[in-house]
């Protein structure tokens, strides 16, 4: 193959990318010319996206490094990719009855969402750590700018500068342990630094080997907001505009899970497997933080910001079974919370965009008025507390507990090179039983706020702001029907998820985890340039 | 037209008997969820809602039919199923599907005919009523789940349909939900069938972990073997697992204990079929609508019960495949028991549904005592004819109190033989079936006196309840209809017939009450040649070996006279007005009286320990719990973290951006250093 060739062949493997990007230069440059017909670039956004989603569902059995193994194109990729898009879609779907607070700078919103989108996208399947930053960054700032789109909110613009000032920090600490890494291997692409640390294979800790844990971690633990480095998440999540807040919780997150996957599962798990004590850790303190703190919270996003941390302590129990079993059941898990927290987020926005309120006393006697806001928003909530109404959230709390309990057993089974370092590590600390322990006792403060909610919503006579609430809906400036879809596409997915659907998407996880890592990719193109 | 393709498409598509109940009432729910309740009132929606129930079960009844005549034409289709996983993890598969063999399509044909007949029968019933659709909607449901728990292929599917008929059930009773009595007869039914689903969800889950490992990769829990392949069933896996001692065949307080797996899964159909001590929401749930009474508490999900025994009979028997085990010795324990107490019950109620009721337990008390002692066919057999008879009985209670204006106390009623011609002689069919009235022999005489040789050769005590018992059973239902159709009318309104659209049900009620036990009950060589056989029913839906007895004709005889013994006192207590000795009875209030009269006291003992005992236990448990493990360690715990967490957030949101990258560099360093001094 010529030069050409494989170019081309590696340029039509990021049709999806490429879509997306479509999309991006569309909403860019379309209300420069035709200021007129601004509900043109959503439609255009989800169209693209929608396309970019099938064109994924193409590329669901490729398996193939490109430009010279700086991006991968697995399942795997494909799986993060989907989720992104997906949560893009819903979030975008969401922004259409959400505009209005945007005043006129309305179609660039779309235009950086979508940046973030394709960045998530390429951070799925970056295996080099330059593409790894540049993705990462580039998703970072497009948060930054979503998070301060509300421009004359205060609150926006506060969260907005956090975020930015705590994005630095962590661009830092994982630039500094970039530079270690290249240092040690002399090469940025995963596969020579996974194969040459296996060379070098640290048995004994040294202190740099953990600075270099902990300084990824804090990038990771940054992006998926685990306890301590979560100190922007309640902050930006009620600050930014709520269509913002649902594609942090989900399309950000699912960035830091790839990056999670990828660089600290397949890169260093095969040595530096001590991470997973931190991780253990983190995981335990966050869902213990997560859930105590949630439990206090009077105000709605707020409280799905603590509880997404919670969450994703749950889903790191995945990660740390360290088998193609916890694996899939934390995708399974990501997937299904992804679903049942933007059902959420929409309810949130119908419900503010009407009352002009977040608060969770204020939705009292909702049903009254709104009956079917309550009760789909009600359906996703009680997934999320793990109740079986329809069982997706239940089943995917099953799963990643069943998972962990595994935890141990995997740690002593590791392959005999690094079985003396497991042992010390671990030793015969059952710490499975105690993080699953643990997760069962937090998951009953989380029933205890989520339903707190619903039986707000259904229960009692209307609170003030709700009994204002007209009969049938007012033009509040944007047409609601996108966040009304938003709301129904998420809690029909979120029944599926838990009846028919189960199989499916435990046969695409189960795929997605075991294609990680275990073969040798296929190469298209050439490497040596980098090395 | 019934080509050997037809007929096994009719078996393969056997699915579409299920699904079209349930199409039908989730169609009109949904509409009521698009449109509002209003649309409730729509005369065209009322006509469009009951067309689409009786038009899916009449199709299903028509596909049942072919069904049946497909596996009587050709034997070789019986036991065909299809299975579709539904749900699974590792090694851990629970399917649903849908099976039909003998045994199914016999219920099957029994479940839609009554369904159907009710559900004509529903349109006059409940003309008038304002929840004339919803009601439709709700018997739409209930038939499908009944349907699917028909069909059911293994325990597990059985138990989500054993549920869902309970919630249809918990619906219709309390239908007229602004009736406190409803109200509280069918939240009485959801808790009672609780405390027996709990039993049966915790043997079905023990039998699974014992038998887990025998199901190779076929469905779990599966009742049969599939066809052309090799499934296993539960027959086979149950005898694997005792070989390996997974199972013991011992009664201890085991989770391997098979008689005690048997007993906790034997708990769901005592409180199904209200079999003593879980019956005590039966007569309570005759607050419902007559037809649903007919239906659902009398023919055929109270009959669930029986069909499930019926189904996972392997788990009762003996570990040599005999029917001589703990289990079954139990069932026909409680079945005996129940038997008694309720005809005991019904001699002194004064509201013909709740004698109707009543006498249902009983009946039910028969098939488990047939079942119980190994009289499979017998025990089915009486299912199956009693869902006819007793459906019919109760419709015509329905027709009774429809015609007398919502009256239901017998002692308001009498002589309405003459306003209400066609009901009397239903009625009169009825009564003579469940009393066994021997010449000419209905339908009642053969099922139940196959039960009561069966019982006696087991063990005469058995024998000899259940003879009294059916002496008691034609005495207290002679009495109804007496008291009802006979002697002086007491009411003050005027009664009058039914509609056509009523009554036409009954009469189709009133054939195979009359002649299904002759067509299927009797069978020459075992009346008059002294030769072991089954009737043609029991050889047709037992798949192993049928029950076989000669018939003893002193059983019969004895049982007979029992029963004509009860019709004569009846006879002359509330017809000839003879002996007025009940009279004495009723005015002295006797404590035996006083005793039936009070259905033994069931309700206030159970009341009384709830209140007095578990309610002040749990109360003390909670307070103290409470006090010391919510209160001071969740909330003040859960508080002073976020006080706490609060206090750091203010120390760092001082308006000055740099804490925020400082702590993210100050916890690199901490759990860098830390993870570092842990491990050297």
């Amino acid at each position: 193959m010529t030069n050409l060739d494989t170019y081309l062949s590696g340029v039509a493997l990021l049709a999806p990318q490429i879509l997306v990007i479509a999309a991006i230069l569309f909403t860019s440059c379309w209300d420069l010319f035709f200021p007129k017909h601004k509900q043109m670039t959503p439609l255009v956004s989800i169209l693209c996206l929608a396309l970019s989603f099938f064109a994924l569902t193409r590329q669901w059995s490729v398996n193939a490094q490109i430009f010279g193994g700086l991006f991968s194109v697995d399942t795997l990729t494909v799986l993060f990719s989907m989720i992104a898009v997906a949560s893009g879609l819903i979030v975008v779907l969401m922004t259409m009855g959400y505009e209005h607070h945007f005043g006129k700078n309305r179609s660039e919103f779309y235009t950086i969402l979508l940046t973030a989108i394709v960045a998530v996208m390429f951070l799925a399947g970056s295996t080099d750590l330059i593409m790894l930053f540049v993705a990462l960054e580039t998703l970072s700032i497009c948060c930054v700018l979503l998070t301060s789109f509300a421009k004359k909110d205060k609150k926006s613009g506060e969260a907005s500068l956090k975020y930015l000032l705590s994005t630095a920090a962590t661009t830092a600490t994982l630039l500094y342990a970039l530079s270690f890494i290249y240092g040690f291997t002399g090469s940025t692409s995963f596969d020579i630094i996974a194969q040459k640390l296996q060379l070098m294979s640290i048995g004994t800790g040294s202190l740099i080997k953990y600075l270099i844990i902990a300084l990824t971690l804090s990038a990771i633990g940054f992006k998926l907001s685990v306890v301590p480095f979560h100190m922007w998440t309640p902050d930006v999540f009620e600050g930014a505009p709520t269509p913002v807040t649902a594609f942090l919780s989900i399309g950000s997150k699912a960035g830091g899970f790839v990056v999670a996957l990828r660089f600290l599962y397949e890169v260093m798990g095969s040595v530096y497997r001590d991470w997973m004590v931190l991780v253990a850790i983190l995981a335990l303190v966050s869902m213990v933080a997560g859930n105590l703190i949630a439990l206090a919270q009077s105000s709605f996003k707020r409280m799905l910001a603590y509880s997404s941390i919670a969450h994703v302590g749950y889903m790191l129990l995945g990660l740390l079974t360290f088998n193609a079993e916890g694996v899939q059941s934390m995708l399974f898990y990501i997937i299904v919370y992804g679903i049942m927290n933007l059902g959420a987020f929409a309810g949130a926005i119908l419900f503010f965009n009407e009352t002009g309120s977040d608060r969770i006393e204020d939705m009292a006697g909702l049903i009254k008025k709104r009956p079917w806001l309550a009760i789909l928003t009600s359906i996703c909530l009680l997934n999320l507390a793990g109740l079986p109404v329809p069982p997706a959230g239940f089943l995917a709390k099953l799963f990643i507990f069943k998972a962990g309990l595994g935890i141990s057993e995997s740690a002593t089974l590791a392959d005999s090179a690094n079985y003396v370092a497991q042992t010390t590590m671990w030793g015969s600390f059952p710490i499975g039983w105690v993080l699953v322990i643990c997760a069962l006792v937090t998951s009953i403060p989380a029933i205890y706020y989520y339903s707190k909610v619903v039986i707000y919503m259904i229960v009692p006579e209307p609170s003030e702001k709700v009994a204002q609430l007209a009969d049938h809906r007012k033009f509040v400036g944007s047409p609601q029907e996108g966040p009304w879809l938003a709301l129904w596409l998420c809690t029909i997915a979120i029944s599926l998820a838990g009846t028919f659907l189960v199989n499916p998407l435990m046969n695409a996880s189960q795929k997605a985890a075991t294609t990680m890592g275990a073969e040798q990719k296929r190469e298209i193109g050439y490497r040596g340039n980098f090395n | 037209m019934l080509t050997p393709e037809f007929l096994k498409s009719c078996v393969e598509n056997a699915w579409m008997i299920v699904a079209l109940p349930f199409f039908a009432g989730f169609a009109i729910i949904t509409s009521f969820l698009l449109t509002g309740p209003k649309l409730g009132a729509k005369r065209w929606f009322k006509t469009l809602a009951m067309c689409l129930s009786v038009g899916a079960v009449a199709v299903g009844f028509l596909h049942s039919l072919s069904i049946l005549y497909a596996l009587i034409m050709q034997p070789a289709l019986s036991g065909y199923q299809q299975n579709f996983d539904w749900f699974v993890c590792e090694n851990f598969k629970l399917s649903v599907g849908f099976l039909v063999d003998n045994l199914c399509a016999s219920m099957l044909v029994v479940v839609t005919t009554i369904s159907l007949l009710v559900q004509i029968y529903t349109h006059g019933y409940m003309r008038e009523d304002p929840g004339y659709a919803r009601f439709y909607s709700y018997l739409s449901l209930f038939t499908g789940s009944m349907l699917g728990l028909v069909v059911s292929t293994n325990l597990f599917e059985m138990y989500g349909f054993w549920e869902l008929v309970g919630v249809c059930s918990y619906l219709l009773i309390g239908f007229w939900f602004y009736k406190n009595s409803a109200a509280a007869a069918c939240l009485k039914a959801f808790v009672v069938n609780r405390v027996g689903d709990f039993g049966f969800l915790i043997g079905i889950l023990l039998l699974y972990l014992a038998t887990k490992d025998y199901w190779g990769g076929g469905t779990i829990l599966a009742f049969l073997p599939q066809l052309g392949t090799t499934g296993a069933d539960m027959a086979s896996v149950l005898q694997m697992a005792l070989q390996d001692h997974r199972l013991t065949p011992e009664l201890a307080f085991l989770a391997t204990s098979m008689p005690l797996i048997a007993i906790l899964i034997f708990m769901g159909p005592m409180a199904k079929s209200a079999q003593a001590p879980l019956h005590i929401w039966l007569p309570d749930a005759m607050e419902g609508p007559t037809p649903i009474s007919a239906l659902i508490h009398a023919a055929t999900m109270v009959a669930a019960g029986v069909y499930l025994v019926a189904r996972a009979y392997p788990i009762f028997l003996a570990p040599d495949g005999s029917t001589n085990s703990i289990a079954l010795s139990v069932v026909a324990a409680v079945g005996a028991f129940t038997a008694f107490m309720a005809a005991t019950i019904a001699l002194t109620q004064f509201d013909i549904k709740r004698v109707l009721a009543w006498s249902t337990c009983s009946q039910l008390g028969y098939m488990f005592v047939g079942l119980g002692v190994g009289a499979y066919g017998a025990g089915m057999f009486h299912l199956f004819t009693h869902a006819f008879f007793k459906a019919m009985l109760f419709l015509c209670s329905g027709a009774v109190i429809h015609g007398l204006h919502h009256e239901q106390d017998i002692r308001r009623m009498g002589g309405l033989w003459k306003p209400m011609n066609i009901t009397g002689w239903c009625f009169l069919i009825g009564t003579a079936s469940i009393a066994g009235w021997p010449l000419p022999p209905l339908s009642g005489f053969f099922s139940k006196d196959e039960i009561v040789s069966a019982a006696w050769h087991q063990s005469p005590l058995l024998g000899g309840i259940l003879i009294l018992t059916a002496g008691l059973t034609a005495f207290y239902m002679f009495r109804l209809f007496f008291l009802v159709f006979t002697g002086e009318y007491r009411g003050n309104t005027k009664a009058h017939e039914v509609p056509v659209v009523m009554w036409a049900p009954l009469v189709a009620l009133a054939v195979p009450s009359c002649v299904a036990g002759f067509m299927l009950g009797f069978n020459k060589s075992s009346f008059f040649e002294n030769t072991p056989a089954a009737n043609p029913f029991g050889s047709f839906i037992y798949w192993a070996h049928p029950h076989q007895e000669v018939v003893d004709w002193t059983m019969v005889i004895a049982s007979s006279t029992a029963g004509l013994i009860g019709v004569g006192i009846a006879y002359l207590m509330y017809y000839a007005r003879t002996i007025n000795f009940h009279k004495d009875i009723v005015e002295k209030q006797g404590p035996l009286y006083l005793f039936s009269l009070n259905k033994w006291y069931w309700d206030e003992l159970y009341l009384g320990l709830v209140n007095k005992v578990f309610l002040p236990i749990f109360d003390k448990t909670w307070k103290t719990l409470d006090s010391i493990f919510v209160d001071q360690i969740l909330v003040n715990g859960a508080s002073i973290v976020t006080l706490a967490t609060g206090e750091v957030l203010k120390y760092t949101q001082t308006g000055k951006g740099q804490y925020y990258a400082l702590v993210i560099f100050f916890w690199v360093a901490v759990i860098a250093w830390l993870a570092f001094l842990t491990t050297t």
